[in-house]
């Protein structure tokens, strides 16, 4: 090879370097276009109904005729709401407490015991995340009838924990699957008993994931519509509420209802992401 | 073999601990009865027993009002054999399709960008993304009708600059505006499988295929996407199911063309009181969602084969 094809040689990686990095670079440009686009119908939705909230009109669109808070103060002083509010926490608060006797127990099965059907009994209770929440809905409803259970906040509630229960399963094992049994062992021979070695070694090693899962299982609890409607008696909770509010048309006061809530579970995303985040 | 980790302990306290051992390993299987009856009566009374009384139920038949056990298949003949229910049956499968295809089609690229170009504020973009999961799902959905609405945001701004002189109704309450907005509801949840395959990748396997020559295009096609493949499937998969299940959204945004299977489940279960004619389409759905799912599965099996 002669000197002058060396050089060419040299001149053509250049080249080549120089345009494939022109290309990444053009590359990462429309890549970092494509992504705001995704936010921009990500949170165009949202943000639209926090404007709108405080839009004094009865007609919802553009242009903003005014500013005015008088949806909130309507809102408040609707009391049915309020109720509707109050059932939602019951609700929520039942499902989590049931999610967590359950799904606590069926980890630490599934952790530390080995039994007949373990991957059977894995994907079955992983069954109510991957069908459909109408299907799910049906069945437990052909089943509360049956047995003769009639339609209550009861049967919503064990409603919610059938999906809860998976979430906090699946937490839980991820964490236990991670922590040194020699902990326990150590403890039990340090004499501790049981119960003082779950309270005090158990208990706060996997204390963050079983919050946060909590927290997860409470807001998807809180919001839940599509299984709720099946299930739901007389008494109505918050998204039955509203649901029925906007099948029968519009009101002003959804929008403020709907700002509220956002604060609301924005709030519980910051708190479970802070308390997940704190253990790394 | 469950054992195992006890036996070990009991070796290394020795022997003046082996009263306190021999309990240990002893209570372990009453231990393991005593977890066992929470969860397996739970499993057993609100999930396994549901989906058989769903089954059984979808022989049975309704007279005067009332469900009788009278086994029969005119439930699921009837709904074969009828022209508009097979109809919706294929719009809500090609539907559903749809809403999984775009999802993916969103959220990848969106994940990619976040994984491998916003490498730093990764955690940031991520929840970023994840946010709009944690707002009222009714809320995302009402949104699309102050958006698409006959006075919505839409119909407003084409007015005001000029293009249109009434509000256009053909954005909302249609077929479109139904799969708009279940792929509005579907992308996070497509979108996280594919950012925790994207982001399991390690960083020094694409600078190994670019040090051997391979452009970016190629770095991607042959390494980044098929180890990505995994997320995708179950993105995707994630997306149809949503897709396929949703009956609220129709609703609240779709007109008689938005109309799905969910729906006709909903009213035979509802005002239209046949719940052995409910079951049946419901099993349908079931078995159709259950082969797409294992056809998914087998697809991306297969595919990671060839691969490797």
């Amino acid at each position: 090879m002669t000197v002058n094809e060396q050089a060419a040689d040299a001149i053509n990686v250049q080249k080549i370097a120089k345009r494939s990095a022109s290309a990444s670079k053009f590359l990462k440009a429309s890549l970092l276009v494509f992504s705001i686009f995704v936010y921009i119908f990500l949170y165009g939705p949202l943000i639209t109904m926090i404007m709108m909230s405080f839009n004094n009109s009865k007609v919802q669109g553009l242009p903003i005729v005014g500013l005015t808070t008088r949806w909130y103060i309507e809102l408040f002083q609707d009391h049915e709401l309020w109720i509707a509010l109050f059932r939602s926490f019951i609700v929520s608060i039942g499902s989590v407490v049931i999610a967590i006797i359950v799904g606590l127990s069926s980890a630490f099965l599934l952790n530390r015991y080995n039994f007949l059907g373990k991957q059977l009994y894995k994907s079955i209770i992983l069954f109510p995340l991957i069908i459909p929440g109408v299907i799910l809905g049906i069945a437990l409803l052909s089943t509360f009838n049956m047995l003769g259970i009639k339609a209550s906040l009861i049967t919503v509630m064990i409603g919610h924990s059938t999906f809860v229960i998976p979430l906090i399963v699946f937490l839980l094992l991820n964490r236990l699957d991670r922590m040194d049994p020699n902990m326990e062992h150590a403890s039990l021979d340090l004499g501790a008993n049981r119960f003082q070695t779950f309270r005090r070694i158990t208990l706060p090693l996997i204390g963050t994931a079983l919050l946060g899962g909590a927290l997860l299982g409470f807001t998807l609890s809180f919001d839940e519509i599509i299984l709720t409607y099946f299930l739901i008696g007389p008494r109505a909770t918050l998204p039955v509420k509203i649901y029925q509010m906007i099948r029968i048309g519009f009101t002003p006061e959804i929008n403020a209802i709907f700002t509220i809530l956002l604060c609301f579970t924005l709030f519980l995303l910051v708190l479970s992401t802070k308390i997940i985040l704190k253990k790394k | 073999m469950s054992d195992s980790t006890d036996n070990g302990t009991s070796k290394e306290t020795g022997t003046g601990k082996l009263t306190r051992s021999k309990r240990f390993i002893t209570g372990k299987r009453f231990r393991m009865t005593g977890l066992m009856v929470a969860p397996f009566g739970w499993v057993f009374l609100f999930t396994v027993l549901p989906m058989v009384i769903i089954l059984l139920m979808s022989f049975w038949k309704v007279e005067l009002f009332r469900v009788v056990h009278d086994w029969n298949l005119q439930n699921y003949l009837r709904t074969i054999q009828t022209l508009s229910f097979r109809r919706l049956l294929l719009r809500t499968f090609w539907n559903a399709l749809i809403v999984g295809f775009m999802a993916v089609l969103l959220g990848y690229p969106l994940a990619y960008y976040i994984t491998r170009i916003a490498k730093g504020n990764k955690i940031v973009f991520f929840i970023l993304t994840l946010v709009p999961l944690w707002v009222s799902y009714l809320l995302r959905v009402y949104s699309w009708r102050v958006i698409l609405g006959r006075n919505g945001l839409i119909n407003s701004f084409l007015i005001w600059i000029g293009i249109l002189k009434e509000p256009a109704t053909i954005f909302l309450f249609n077929n479109f505006s139904v799969t708009l907005v279940l792929t509005y509801i579907a992308l996070p949840f497509a979108f996280i499988p594919i950012y925790t395959s994207l982001e399991k990748i390690p960083q020094n396997l694409e600078e190994a295929s670019k040090d051997l020559g391979a452009g970016n295009a190629k770095t991607f096609r042959k390494v980044i996407f098929p180890l990505s493949l995994p997320g995708v499937v179950t993105g995707g998969a994630y997306a149809l199911i949503i897709g396929f299940g949703d009956y609220i959204t129709p609703n609240l945004v779709g007109g008689t063309n938005g109309y799905r299977l969910a729906n006709a489940i909903e009213k035979w279960f509802g005002a239209a009181n046949n719940w052995p004619f409910g079951s049946a389409q419901a099993v349908l759905l079931m078995i159709v969602i259950l082969i797409i799912l294992s056809m998914v599965l087998l697809a991306g099996g297969v595919k990671a084969i060839i691969e490797e």
